[in-house]
């Protein structure tokens, strides 16, 4: 990811910039573009370079963030008409000040569902972000605009944020690299929250190595986020390359089969064979872990927005208005059931890592809908686009594991767009997810998916 | 649960109105549709027999 290009780190940001200016316009994954910090951060940059310093492992990178994150300056806007009356954030995001210090660029902040409800961002407020691979249908959700800007190759680094799936489902949409670390592991303070219990945040990008890169100058703990409690720093940069010798690693196979399409189903066994997965593994009661959080969900982001709720409904995005306040309703017992449900999920699955290391799955049912497209099918049954984008991705973090999203291809059948695989390991176990994607990578089973007449 | 009282508009005004939450007229509907998915949702949680140890955790911590 590092550039090595002659020109200054200041020239180079210059011709990012003017870039997204621009190609942004078909896409619409920035909100903000930050040229005046952008500048001046590079100029420090190539001023730590012009004395000999070391300017950080990620000097001069470019990359932007999805807008629930805190900059310094700007309102966080979280994808909502109502945050435009916030003042601006007095700081940034722990997570930009730790990439600022490995000297990445800031360039601007990016689009998403409202409040990060949502898998498609289709936001009434900001206007849709467009599948870079095909205008007309969706980038994914929440963190659509972060996928989108790799994806059409905008900056090759952004950050996100994962609830429900929301980083794995729009990096299988746009065909780049994602990853959601154990939750806990990165630091959510300065972003604005979705579900507390269930919050992660995570970098996009179009290399596997890049991914890497950002993902160790981001670690470590941070009292400011009380959830923020990794057992240890953990770098991974350079353990794609280790291979997967000795790593017993297992195809998922029921619910995950059941509800994806056949030609995803059969994209993630040939992308299996390539590194000689043969084995395979049933999750054990994914449909609750599933349906625990979604009850979660539902019920902690509408406490959230209660106050808003209750005055100025009207001001929500309407794609989601109805669902906040059906989850305002929710009795207490339904709440508190998903979660005991989700801790006995929690104590299922654990016990499969006792004889597996990683397993892999699809990322999504199917690929990308069209913008506007309220219903798809998945496997002859018809269901509500919106809210079954992740059914695959929803029991996996509702228990809170590690999984890098791995592009594996594009389907012909789904107009050549491309889909997404689940590399997923036990909690702390990043790294195995590193080496398994590295392996697929090497097999060429996984790569950045870059677009029509670009590659 | 909704065994005994479904989940319908009636319901959904009530409880609104015991949380002092105003639905709009033009919401009633989306509302209690959206509630509804959500009940048959928590049906099968509610289903699952746990043990007294399966509690949740103040901090979640995989």
């Amino acid at each position: 990811m590092v550039a090595v290009s002659n020109s200054s780190v200041t020239a180079r940001t210059e011709n990012v910039l003017a870039d997204i200016r621009a190609r942004d316009g078909a896409i619409n994954a920035f909100v903000d573009i930050t040229e005046a910090r952008a500048l001046a951060q590079a100029r420090r940059v190539d001023a730590a370079l012009a004395a000999g310093r070391d300017a950080g492992p990620l000097a001069g990178v470019p990359f932007a963030v999805k807008n629930l994150f805190d900059v310094k300056g700007l309102a966080t806007l979280a994808g909502s008409k109502i945050n435009r009356e916030r003042p601006p954030a007095a700081a940034d995001a722990t997570l930009i000040t730790r990439l600022e210090a490995a000297g990445a660029v800031l360039v601007g902040t990016l689009n998403m569902d409202e409040y990060a409800y949502g898998f498609s961002t289709e936001n009434t407020h900001y206007g849709a972000t467009r599948n870079p691979h095909r205008l007309g249908h969706v980038a994914g959700g929440s963190s659509g605009g972060s996928a989108a800007a790799v994806a059409a190759g905008l900056v090759p680094l952004t950050l996100g944020s994962d609830t429900n799936g929301s980083i794995r489902v729009p990096s299988s949409f746009c065909g780049v690299w994602g990853l959601k670390p154990t939750y806990g592991r990165l630091s959510r303070a300065g972003t604005f929250p979705f579900v507390n219990s269930l919050d992660h945040v995570g970098p996009f990008s179009q290399s596997l190595a890049g991914l890497a890169a950002a993902y160790d100058v981001m670690q470590g703990s941070d009292p400011l986020d009380p959830a923020c409690r990794p057992p240890q720093v953990q770098f991974v940069s350079g353990t794609e390359t280790r291979g997967i010798a000795g790593l017993r690693i297992a195809r998922a196979t029921g619910y995950f089969e059941d509800n994806a399409e056949a030609e995803v189903v059969a994209r993630v066994k040939e992308a299996c064979t390539r590194i000689g997965v043969t084995r395979t593994i049933e999750i054990p009661h994914a449909a609750l872990a599933r349906a625990a959080a979604f009850i979660i969900t539902a019920s902690e982001s509408a406490q959230l927005h209660l106050a808003n709720l209750k005055s100025r409904a009207d001001d929500f995005e309407p794609l989601i208005r109805d669902r906040l306040l059906a989850g305002a309703l929710i009795p207490a017992s339904w709440y508190l059931q998903a979660q005991r449900v989700r801790r006995w999920c929690h104590r299922q699955l654990m016990e499969i890592f006792n004889s597996i290391d990683v397993i892999l799955a699809p990322a999504t049912p199917r690929p990308a809908q069209r913008i506007g497209q309220d219903t798809f099918t998945v496997r002859g049954i018809e269901m509500l686009a919106r809210p079954n984008t992740g059914l695959l991705t929803q029991p996996i973090s509702c228990i809170g594991l590690p999984v890098i999203a791995a592009p594996i291809g594009t389907l012909d059948t789904f107009n050549g767009l491309p889909v997404g695989m689940q590399i997923i390991a036990a909690p702390w176990r990043e790294d195995l997810c590193f080496r398994v994607a590295g392996a697929l990578e090497h097999a060429g089973a996984a790569a950045f998916i870059p677009l029509a007449g670009h590659s | 649960m909704a065994g005994e009282t479904p989940i319908d508009e009636a319901w959904v005004l009530a409880a609104a109105q015991a949380a002092g939450l105003a639905i709009a007229p033009a919401h009633v509907a989306g509302v209690t549709m959206n509630l509804a998915r959500i009940e048959q949702i928590a049906r099968a949680l509610n289903a699952t027999e746990l043990d007294v140890s399966d509690e949740i955790a103040p901090v979640w911590s995989p």
